[in-house]
């Protein structure tokens, strides 16, 4: 029987199953607010790791580019009463072509100051949106935007968005490796790991790094769109610099350039406030998060810089073998005394 | 009109303008040795002035305005110099020698903890400052200085010309100057490299306290937050300056504080976080050694 069975299974496949099969147990909406929370918090921490992890160009201005996308796609809905998903798609091109125009200044620089130039960048984005009232009524903020219909049906309560959000996350994931593994990610890989060696080769590092840096903007967009019409409501506060240090804390958790670390990365942190419920109360919640935050963020780059997951690209498999004896110990347990013996 | 308008963005800026370079110190001797941006600089800024801020307050109910603030501002400078040397002990040290941006990264870790954690422990509204010169105001040709903007600017300017003899013309500030110019072979010539990268945590430390409570007093606010952008202009000051000049970054300083005001009197005051870093990401890309740099050595 073992024979047609799977001797083991990708880590990623199971998750998904399991993600899948958690609202048939589970399905409180407080608890799928959660999950659904944290599926964008996965996206955002993949597309920040494909910048940082694959092309090694720190950037701490993500939150930009989900406000960029959410207020597109926000106003398009709204004033324009274009459907969710051509929203979804022009707000991740909206925020593809701010990658594009950041990207291009500012890629010539390295490292921290990289770091510095994209974090002001997410402040003048944060800034205009307060000031630009005409456009974005301010502080005040957008509500009302519509949510998701598909034929006919309107995307209601907290489980459609979960199932909405799995494929959003399954999407970028899969999206993700496949250029990971392509021409473009190989370039990538080399680039950061050795630029001059890269340039050697006949890389144009520059190009591939603005390129990168776009297509990771452009996640985040799409981040910010979904975002816009599961909330029904986008501000300017709904995404700015302590959210794009979060993306860069749950990278860092989970493996700078890891295909995986995303998913522990974001889902620990993001639950973080939740497990700190009990121990405080009140508006106290959201500064002890952060301050929590910074110690995690802190310890782990001195006992753990690698990250949960370390660097690696390989997919990760689970056997399945222990299953299978434990279920056969459970059938017959004789055949495995036999088969131990020989 | 015009000219008193531009008169009056002139002096509010010159003293702003001042009071940021002393932040933007902090950033640049510290990215001079330790060729990093110390993230966490603006949270020191802000602790500093929590601990002034409240030492101030208690002192009050005994001693006269003057006294108290005097010895207010010498305790937090203390306690903050302390502090700014325990983080780099605790955070930047254990990572030193790895990958500059882990340093970085762990800055950026320590500038959370500390906000926050202030902010946990002080709740997050802003608390109104006494006040130092109390309707002190000078007319000078259709403009208003007040008091605090002379007493910010010749603070700032006294502070800034004792750090200049001090890298200059003493054995501590050469120690620093050489650790700054190539750690490894300071090290090499017996210098206690550790005690010197103390030493410019200190002084960074100590001299961000000071603009802290100057720039508290004159917008009269003490807020968990102020160190966030604070912070982020004192880097801005620095970098448009050249990184590793004093010079350079009090030059810095008055642009920026001269651009913020202007910008901020012209277009809206809600842009001038944006005109900030505006002017960030203009000086990185077309003279990233700093405007005011002499050689084009890239640092970068």
């Amino acid at each position: 029987m073992s024979r047609f069975l799977p001797r083991r299974v990708n880590l990623l496949t199971l998750s998904l199953i399991v993600a899948l099969l958690i609202p048939a147990f589970y399905r409180q909406s407080f608890f799928l607010h959660i999950l659904v929370l944290l599926a964008i918090w996965v996206i955002l921490t993949d597309s920040l790791n494909f910048v940082t992890g694959f092309a090694g160009q720190l950037a701490l201005g993500h939150a930009a580019f989900v406000t960029i996308g959410g207020y597109t796609g926000a106003l398009l809905m709204l004033n324009h009463g274009w459907s969710f998903w051509t929203a979804l798609l022009i707000g991740g091109g909206t925020a593809f072509a701010s990658g594009l125009i950041l990207g291009v200044l500012a890629l010539r620089l390295r490292g921290d100051y990289l770091g510095m130039v994209t974090l002001g960048f997410g402040e003048i984005v944060r800034v205009t949106a307060i000031n630009w009232v005409s456009l974005t009524r301010g502080p005040m903020g957008l509500p009302g935007i519509p949510r998701p219909t598909i034929f006919g049906y309107t995307f209601l309560g907290e489980l459609p968005f979960y199932y909405l959000a799995i494929v959003l996350v399954v999407f970028t994931h899969v999206t993700i490796e496949r250029m990971l593994f392509s021409r473009f990610g190989r370039a990538c890989l080399a680039l950061r790991d050795d630029e001059a060696a890269a340039e050697a080769m006949g890389i144009e590092t520059y190009q591939y790094k603005v390129l990168a840096f776009c297509i990771s903007s452009g996640y985040a967009g799409l981040a910010g769109v979904f975002y816009a019409s599961w909330t029904t409501l986008f501000s300017p506060d709904s995404f700015q610099l302590t959210d794009s240090i979060m993306m860069c804390v749950m990278n860092t958790l989970g493996g700078i350039g890891s295909l995986i670390g995303a998913i522990p990365g974001a889902m620990i942190i993001g639950a973080l406030p939740e497990l700190l419920r009990p121990f405080t109360t009140g508006p106290n919640i959201a500064s002890l998060r952060l301050a929590g935050v910074g110690v995690l963020m802190v310890l782990l780059l001195i006992v753990r810089p690698q990250g949960l997951a370390g660097m690696s690209i390989k997919p990760v498999y689970i056997s399945l073998e222990p299953l299978y004896r434990l279920l056969k110990r459970g059938i017959a347990p004789k055949e495995i005394k036999t088969t131990g013996g020989e | 009109m015009k000219i008193d308008f531009l008169l009056q963005q002139l002096i509010s800026g010159l003293a702003i303008g001042l009071a940021y370079a002393l932040i933007a110190i902090g950033y640049s001797m510290v990215y001079g040795i330790l060729k990093f941006i110390n993230f966490g600089h603006g949270a020191v800024y802000m602790f500093g002035t929590y601990v002034a801020y409240f030492t101030w307050i208690t002192l009050m109910k005994r001693l006269p305005l003057w006294p108290s603030f005097i010895i207010a501002m010498l305790v937090a400078i203390v306690i903050a110099a302390i502090f700014g040397v325990l983080m780099e002990r605790v955070a930047y040290r254990p990572t030193r020698g790895k990958s500059r941006l882990m340093t970085f990264m762990s800055s950026v870790g320590m500038a959370l903890l500390v906000t926050y954690g202030m902010e946990f422990l002080v709740g997050p509204m802003p608390r109104p400052t006494p006040a130092l010169f109390p309707g002190v105001r000078y007319n000078v040709a259709g403009a208003v200085v007040t008091g605090m903007q002379i007493f910010m600017f010749f603070t700032a300017l006294i502070l800034l010309v004792l750090l200049q003899l001090f890298v200059t013309k003493t054995w501590a500030g050469k120690r620093i100057r050489a650790c700054s110019e190539d750690m490894g072979a300071a090290y090499l010539m017996g210098i206690n490299v550790n005690q010197s990268v103390s030493i410019t945590f200190a002084i960074g430390s100590a001299l961000a306290v000071t603009a802290g409570v100057l720039i508290g007093i004159y917008y009269s606010a003490v807020y968990p937050t102020m160190g966030w952008f604070a912070g982020l202009r004192g880097f801005i000051c620095a970098v448009t300056g050249g990184i590793g000049s004093i010079p350079g970054a009090m030059l810095g300083g008055v642009l920026l504080g001269l651009g913020e005001n202007l910008g901020a009197g012209l277009l809206s005051s809600g842009y001038r976080d944006a005109i900030a870093f505006a002017l960030l990401i203009l000086v990185m890309i077309f003279r990233p050694t700093g405007i005011f740099a002499r050689e084009q050595k890239s640092s970068l």
